[in-house]
């Protein structure tokens, strides 16, 4: 795509935030870019809980940071109500003896009163209100909780697939005229004499360009101090790792609050077609790009679910994954204490007119962060259009048509169909109905996540993919059980086929595609894992 | 007469039966299941690189030290008799030779056998091939690509599209579908005169692994007389065929009663008697030398938790270099999922003679061990396959029939 002379604002950076506030932004008619050096969600936004939850954690503490997410949270549902699903949450508190004592009774209650305050915000997002349940209660919703409890609090949260989320912002902000660079790293800024930022210099397919904009937002999450450098300012983080583990099944049909052992609430909750474990958080200054997950991470996870939920080692952990969160530095409190606030800093202040940088903040509300900081930049520009984010849908989110009807109408089977409908709305329809002209879209490409050829084609044609692992952000591809053992190779056909790559591209493809997958099995590869490994490692021997 | 009990009813603890058996043992293999080998490509690998196969094994074993083909660097001489008597048993589901091979991606690979269907695609010098895609099926339709990169590697090699699926009604066929569809006579010549129209400029026409499942040297002759050309199957990937007619294959020839095949799980081993679990419950099984051919992970042979275990000798673990128990798995990982890697090479170490060696290093008379449970072997890095198996199998049985020590 040849870039235009000159934009009204270039956003850096293909997470949620920044795919949000360049929908933002082109929605209100500024001529926009966004430039991301990987892929669309490739970090923070991809690997997170997958939860736009108003953050029940932050209400002690900042109660207007749940109060915001919860309002936002309300506006996603209404903007892709494809992409949610409900998680209810189970609280349940253990006791030591055969009778709860008082002491445990008690702090039963004070979960209760915490979760009953949070019910207050629970309208804004059609969230259920707690509710307190007995021991026999808890273990008839959830066979698999220990029988040692005093009983239980529930809550209720949404779940969302994160990487459609930013997919979705990203092809509506196409859809109103931006440009999308993917794969294009900044490598520089154009500055003026006197500082002002002019726009950036930018690298893609080891090709150089600029785009110049009058605004440049650095909404790169844990990178933004590195893009901050490039300008020659600062951007102070106290980045925070957080890793999960994802399970071969869905082992519980309600998420489970546990205790890890340093006393922190950890979850196992069902998300799509598997269960999640998560997270860790803790400080970590090391290389985003490279982020390490250790045995005692994943050790610690468990040991935390398994105190409440046993069972849980029976499960097959299929791989570990880890993101940064971009927190706002703060010293003198622990990570999880940390303000999930965000910030808009004007780089004007130190000699970098023209620059601003987005951080902080959280995936349930990154819709207001973008409309605040759109407001800021347009601001800037002397433009006052209004935002519409909030009631215009993206792309699919117009309608969830009825699944078994278009399975009657398209002759697919209802679960295929209903994955295809969870991942694109009212798209669905015509993804599927491309196999009335062309019978071989029907077939089945990734069996675990139920992905079709005629889901594939389209993403690979009309959502901005160019490697194989895009192609996994669009559709799930390779991301169940098998981890791709299955279908890579014949993904990284179809791939090659759709953009005449040769054979040596081909394998390249492939090969990094197992790599990325191999990086997130490692840290969990033991036990009945180990048998799956051995057979993918065969079957792909021949990707040197 | 000693009585041998081998562990494990894959390709390794096959050949050590009949091993035992033909050296005059009395024998019983207990086997839990399909394991590894019901998951392979149709070619039995000896090692990588072309040429003879004792040739080829000594190479890999000059290459790598710790791997069970140096640790039996003076029986490689048996190699040729081990997958004789693999092809004999198997009869007539394997070739009488082998070649080089067409995988599922376009890439060649030599094997010293192949199933018979799959030898009729090996390729031969001087030929022009035309590979076969279906334009209704995706998953069968790389041909372009598997031609494009043979004809990187200098084979004179194009593609064909064929429309033997284009009238089937039902489309996403699973390839074990389409075999049984192909066991059909009728439909095998069906498939042979979608060749014929599409006229392919061939000396051979390379299909997929699925020209039938009962018989599918005699499906494959009717296509290649209906298609007026000569064809012949690939290698397979995921889900195989050919590992389901191996499967089946050597079902057929456990169940000759003087193996005295046993549907089970070996619970506990024991100097003298195995515990096996069964279906109709537990059973004692006593024996004189007991062969370990239990596979690796897929198997079971090899447990990896916190530390690497073999389950049923209570044997050390190690890969090629050196001992692996008590070290972390994870420091043990590669950095690449393909290439070597030290925790698939992980396994039991043995002597010249198959015996496994304890912690002391000193042989186990009452076992012997073969096949992927084997330390410093690792199919997917140092390509030693089936033939593995069967070498090792081989020389485990006979040495388990000239009793203990």
């Amino acid at each position: 795509m040849a870039p235009r002379e000159s934009y009204d604002i270039l956003v850096i950076g293909g997470g949620v935030n920044g795919t949000g506030t360049a929908r933002d932004c082109a929605m209100r008619g500024l001529a926009t870019a966004l430039v991301e050096k990987r892929d669309v969600a490739s970090g923070a936004s991809g690997a997170n809980s997958g939860m736009i939850h108003g953050g029940i954690r932050y209400l002690p503490a900042d109660p207007q940071v749940t109060r915001l997410s919860c309002i936002d949270s309300g506006y996603i549902q209404k903007i892709a109500p494809h992409l949610l699903f409900r998680i209810p949450f189970i609280f349940p508190m253990r006791r030591k003896g055969p009778r709860p004592s008082l002491v445990e009774k008690a702090y039963l209650y004070g979960a209760e009163v915490v979760f009953s305050m949070y019910d207050d915000y629970q309208p804004f997002k059609r969230g259920k209100p707690s509710s307190r349940l007995s021991a026999e209660e808890t273990r008839a919703l959830e066979p698999g909780i220990r029988p040692d409890i005093v009983g239980a609090v529930t809550t209720d949260e949404w779940g969302i697939d994160p990487q459609r989320l930013c997919v979705a912002n990203a092809l509506s902000a196409r859809a109103h005229g931006a440009d999308v660079f993917l794969h294009a790293r900044v490598v520089g800024f154009v500055r003026a004499s006197d500082g002002r930022v002019l726009g950036a210099e930018v690298e893609q397919d080891g090709r150089r360009f600029v785009l110049r904009a009058r605004v440049v937002l650095n909404a790169s999450g844990p990178w933004s101090p590195r893009v901050a450098a490039l300008a020659g300012v600062t951007v102070k983080l106290r980045p925070g790792k957080g890793v999960h583990l994802t399970l071969d099944r869905r082992i519980s049909n309600y998420g489970v609050i546990c205790t890890a052992v340093d006393g922190r609430q950890i979850f196992v909750y069902p998300h799509e077609q598997s269960s999640i474990i998560g997270t860790t958080d803790d400080d970590y200054y090391g290389d985003p790009d490279h982020i390490p997950i250790t045995r005692d991470e994943v050790e610690y996870l468990f040991q935390g679910i398994e105190s409440i939920f046993p069972s849980i080692r029976r499960a097959r952990v299929v791989r570990a994954w880890a993101g940064v969160r971009p927190t706002l530095w703060k010293y003198g409190r622990t990570e999880d204490a940390l303000s999930r606030e965000h910030a808009l800093i004007d780089h004007a202040d130190h000699g970098a007119p023209g620059l601003y940088s987005l951080v902080g903040g959280k995936l349930a509300s990154y819709r207001v962060m973008a409309e605040e900081t759109t407001d800021v930049l347009s601001r800037a520009l002397h433009r006052f259009a209004r935002c519409r984010t909030h009631e215009e849908p993206l792309p699919g989110g117009e309608g969830v048509p009825d699944v078994a009807e278009l399975a009657a109408e398209h002759r697919f089977p209802e679960w295929t169909v209903s994955r295809c409908v969870y991942r694109h709305g009212k798209l669905a329809d015509r993804i599927l109905a491309a196999a009335h002209d062309e019978p071989w879209l029907r077939s089945m490409l990734c069996p675990c996540e139920q992905v079709t050829y005629a889901e594939a084609v389209w993403c690979l044609r009309e959502e901005l993919v160019r490697t194989l692992s895009d192609l996994r952000r669009r559709c799930r591809l390779g991301m169940g059980p098998c981890q791709g053992a299955d279908c890579a190779g014949a993904a990284a056909q179809l791939l090659a086929r759709e953009r005449r790559l040769s054979p040596g591209e081909t394998e390249r493809e492939l090969r990094v595609f197992l790599a990325e997958r191999w990086s997130g099995q490692r840290p969990v590869l033991a036990g009945e894992s180990m048998g799956q490994q051995e057979i993918t490692r065969a079957l792909y021997r021949e990707t040197p | 007469m000693t009585r041998v009990l081998v562990v494990g009813g894959g390709v390794a603890g096959l050949t050590a039966a009949l091993a035992a058996r033909e050296a005059g043992a009395e024998v019983a293999i207990v086997s839990r299941g399909p394991g590894a080998s019901a998951l392979v490509s149709g070619a039995v690998e000896v090692a990588p690189g072309g040429g003879p196969p004792v040739e080829a094994a000594r190479a890999l074993a000059d290459r790598l030290p710790g791997h069970p083909y140096a640790r039996l660097r003076d029986r490689l001489g048996e190699l040729p008799g081990a997958l004789s008597l693999l092809r004999r048993s198997l009869s007539p589901h394997l070739s009488e030779e082998g070649g080089r091979f067409v995988t599922p991606l376009g890439g060649v690979r030599p094997a010293a056998l192949a199933q018979v269907s799959q030898a009729a695609g090996a390729i031969r010098a001087g030929e022009r091939i035309a590979v076969a895609g279906f334009r209704h099926h995706p998953g069968l339709s790389a041909s372009e690509r598997i031609a494009e990169r043979l004809a990187g590697e200098g084979i004179a090699a194009s593609s064909v599209t064929l429309d033997w699926l284009d009238r089937v009604e039902r489309l996403g066929w699973t390839i074990f579908e389409l075999a049984r569809l192909l066991d059909d006579p009728a439909e095998a010549a069906r498939l042979g005169e979608s060749i014929r129209r599409a006229k392919p400029q061939a000396d051979r026409v390379l299909l997929p692994a699925f020209v039938g499942i009962e018989r599918p040297e005699q499906s494959l002759k009717l296509v290649s007389e209906a298609a007026g050309v000569a064809c012949g199957e690939r290698l397979a990937g995921l889900p195989t065929l050919p590992g389901l007619r191996l499967r089946r294959a050597m079902d057929r020839a456990l169940g000759a009663p003087e193996l005295h095949p046993v549907a089970g799980e070996v619970v506990e081993l024991r100097d003298g008697h195995a515990r096996v679990d069964r279906e109709s419950g537990e059973e004692e099984l006593r024996f004189d030398v007991a062969v370990l051919a239990s596979g690796k992970y897929v198997g079971g042979g090899i447990r990896c938790g916190r530390s690497f275990v073999e389950p049923l000798g209570g044997l050390p673990v190690h890969d090629g270099q050196g001992e692996l128990n008590g070290r972390a798995p994870e420091r043990l990982l590669a950095d690449a999922p393909c290439g070597p890697c030290p925790a698939f090479e992980a396994g039991v170490r043995i002597d010249g003679s198959s015996r496994p060696l304890d912690a002391t290093g000193a042989p186990v008379a009452w076992l012997r061990a073969a096949g992927a449970v084997l330390a410093g072997s690792d199919f997917a890095a140092d390509g030693a396959g089936l033939g593995l198996a069967a070498f090792t199998g081989y020389l485990a049985g006979r040495s388990a029939a000239a009793g203990r020590g």
